[in-house]
């Protein structure tokens, strides 16, 4: 677990390591020669296409020149997912770190993450977590286009107030972990919580792409729901702008995103979800 | 219930839709006795607000009788004369706990848009925009507020409705406009616009030890009533060079404390306010500067720029050589209202303050879009339109 404990977790790219040079040897070489034929067929060619072929050669041309690719970077692994991997024994790792602050002390914020009937009151995806046996549990949330997606969890690690490590089994389809970490906020304003959600993709660096796509998506409801555990945790009701308790959630379409993509298994046909409001949920449970 | 709805920019219509509920134990029902338009309101019917939805609830600033009390609400009950401040406080967060009211972590249900636009998500505002929470506004019937336990405020005995409407937002706003400025006993402040929020700014000033304040606008109407109510001195910028009278009326120093009761609809007569009307109409940049950049140059040196108007994106242009060079101090936000308002009562109770003036057109809900548009053209001086639904 030395991984997460380094003290910056930020997944995403410095600008420094996006202007590090990232094209080197027979590849520079071969985009300086490729994107000078390029631009001279497209000058010869003339026309919209030609012009079209021009752009493309200026710019991997200008790949070679400067020794850098965007898209390339795009592709590699942050030095955290480069340590994840090594710390999992993974051949490749995508993942998301979104952390907030709760104005609760760390027992109470522990306690309330650790009982596992509370987590569908804030992950709007969520529908139901079941307890198989001990350690294990069966999820099941509702996916994209309203598809409901099951899968297989186990608790690696349960360290009281400190941290919590959810795991799916090493069969799975897609592995992924889900860490949860607690600190307290200084000052004492509460509980910082970290989560790490991190996936082995299939397909090397391709699967690695859409992966990041779709985490994309998932950083975002992450970044959701846990704004919704300090609603919860802090006003006693998760904030919402209904007029009437029956009235679906003012929320445009486009911001409800699916919540854990990266680690799903399609299991059953397309059904109707009736729409779950904030109020319902947040009356009685708490 | 009948409510006053946004349809497109400069399209508003008067609707009947559901009547609001209890939805969450901190939540009550007003009915809504007295409802304002508010300056920050052309924002969204101009559509340089984005994140408006057809058929969105406007309004703001109101108060009225409670009908419902939510099961968590103990300190307010049926039949209550309250207010209710426009920025909306959950109490409980680190902010609210430090009364910084409007900088609330948990009272905006949508916080994604301005978690991407300004970097950490901001409070939810009633009637204000699906990016503020996308709440339904007060010119309506009923109206559901929620947090009821922070943002409700009794209005003691001897406060008229007239007066007690403005301490939802004009007032407090202007307070901490003032409040913001940090002014010293014996200051010059300068207020640039002369609507609701202006005429409570110069009046607090003076309250806040002030010895003279300047106040700006072009419209005469609203100037005559910052001299004769609240007691400014006044410059018309259509017919007078703001920065020289400022100067020259300070003794070249300049105002030691502005205050921009404006925000980004500003108007001007200058070059820039062309270039700025200009870059906006192409979609450049979402903001016009021309009361900004006058503050901050005319501001003393060391002296403090106070920023009440309201701002929503980017801003070409802005004079920061002239605040690091002068060493001046900007401060802003949205009004923390429940921090002012029962200091704002006791304002009114002792004949200190008295916003009623503002309301100039008091009217029925059913006239709201000709209030909206006497407001916004500044016809029949039109300080205020007050809707009784």
């Amino acid at each position: 677990m030395k991984a997460l404990h380094e003290p910056l977790m930020a997944t995403r790219k410095s600008q420094q390591s996006l202007d590090e040079p990232n094209v080197q040897g027979t590849e520079r070489t071969l985009s300086l020669v490729g994107g000078g034929l390029l631009l001279a067929g497209g000058l010869r060619r003339g026309g919209i296409l030609g012009l079209a072929q021009m752009a493309l050669g200026a710019l991997v041309t200008a790949r070679g020149v400067t020794g850098r690719c965007k898209a390339k970077a795009a592709l590699t692994p942050t030095p955290y997912e480069s340590l994840l991997q090594e710390e999992y024994g993974w051949t490749n790792a995508e993942a998301i770190a979104r952390t907030i602050t709760i104005g609760k002390p760390r027992s109470e914020v522990y306690d309330f993450v650790r009982s596992i009937e509370n987590l569908p009151l804030f992950m709007r995806r969520l529908e139901r977590v079941q307890q198989m046996d001990a350690t294990h549990y069966h999820w099941v949330a509702v996916g994209p286009q309203n598809r409901t997606v099951e899968w297989n969890a186990f608790i690696e690690e349960d360290l009281p107030q400190e941290r919590i490590v959810w795991s799916t089994e090493s069969t799975a389809y897609l592995q992924h972990k889900a860490t949860l970490t607690f600190k307290d906020a200084p000052n004492g304003m509460g509980t910082e919580l970290q989560v790490v959600l991190a996936c082995e993709p299939p397909a090397g660096r391709v699967g690695y792409a859409a992966a990041s796509l779709i985490s994309q998506f998932s950083g975002r409801e992450l970044n959701l729901d846990l704004r919704r555990l300090k609603q919860l945790l802090e006003t006693g009701e998760i904030t919402n702008n209904l007029m009437r308790t029956g009235m679906a959630e003012r929320v445009p379409a486009s911001q409800v995103s699916d919540v854990m993509p990266l680690e799903g298994e399609v299991i059953s046909e397309p059904r109707t979800v009736a729409p779950r409001t904030d109020g319902t949920q947040a009356g009685g449970a708490y | 219930m009948r409510a006053l709805t946004w349809q497109a920019p400069n399209v508003l219509q008067v609707e009947t839709v559901p009547d609001p509920e209890i939805v969450n134990p901190r939540d009550v029902i007003l009915r809504v006795t007295m409802s304002s338009v508010c300056g920050s309101d052309l924002h969204l019917l101009g559509g340089y607000v984005p994140a408006m939805k057809p058929g969105d609830i406007i309004g703001h600033e109101f108060m009225g009788e409670i009908v419902e009390v939510g099961s968590g609400i103990t300190n307010f009950k049926k039949g209550d004369r309250v207010v209710t401040i426009s920025i909306i406080g959950c109490g409980n967060c680190e902010h609210c706990q430090r009364s910084d009211f409007s900088c609330c972590d948990n009272s905006n249900p949508n916080p994604e848009a301005t978690d991407l636009a300004y970097g950490q998500p901001c409070c939810g505002i009633i009637g204000y925009s699906h990016a503020f929470g996308g709440y339904a506004g007060s010119h309506a019937t009923y109206i559901r507020v929620p947090f009821a336990d922070v943002n409700l405020f009794k209005v003691p005995d001897g406060v008229t409705n007239e007066q007690a409407v403005f301490v939802s937002d004009a007032a407090p706003t202007g307070y901490f406009a003032a409040d913001n400025a940090d002014i010293q006993r014996g200051d010059t402040v300068a207020v640039w616009g002369c609507g609701g929020v202006g005429q409570m700014a110069i009046r607090i000033a003076y309250l806040m030890g002030a010895e003279r304040v300047i106040a700006i606008d072009r419209f005469a109407s609203r100037l005559e009533l910052a001299e004769k109510k609240a007691g400014a001195i006044t410059i018309n910028y259509e017919t007078t060079n703001v920065h020289e009278a400022l100067l020259e009326l300070t003794g070249g120093r300049g105002p030691d404390r502005c205050i921009d009761c404006v925000g980004m609809e500003a108007h001007g007569t200058e070059l820039d306010y062309v270039y700025d009307k200009t870059k906006q109409m192409m979609h450049l940049h979402t903001e016009r500067g021309t009361v900004l950049r006058q503050a901050i140059r005319a501001c003393r040196k060391g002296g403090t720029v106070s920023v009440v108007g309201v701002y929503g994106g980017l801003l070409d242009k802005f004079p920061m050589g002239a605040i690091v060079n002068k060493a001046l101090t900007v401060r802003s936000g949205q009004q923390p209202g429940q921090r002012y308002a029962n200091k704002l009562f006791e304002h009114i109770q002792k004949g200190e303050l008295d916003p009623s003036y503002l309301l100039t057109h008091p009217m029925s809900l059913e006239d709201s879009p000709r209030g909206y548009a006497m407001f916004k053209e500044k016809t029949e001086d039109c300080m205020r339109a007050v809707f009784m639904p």
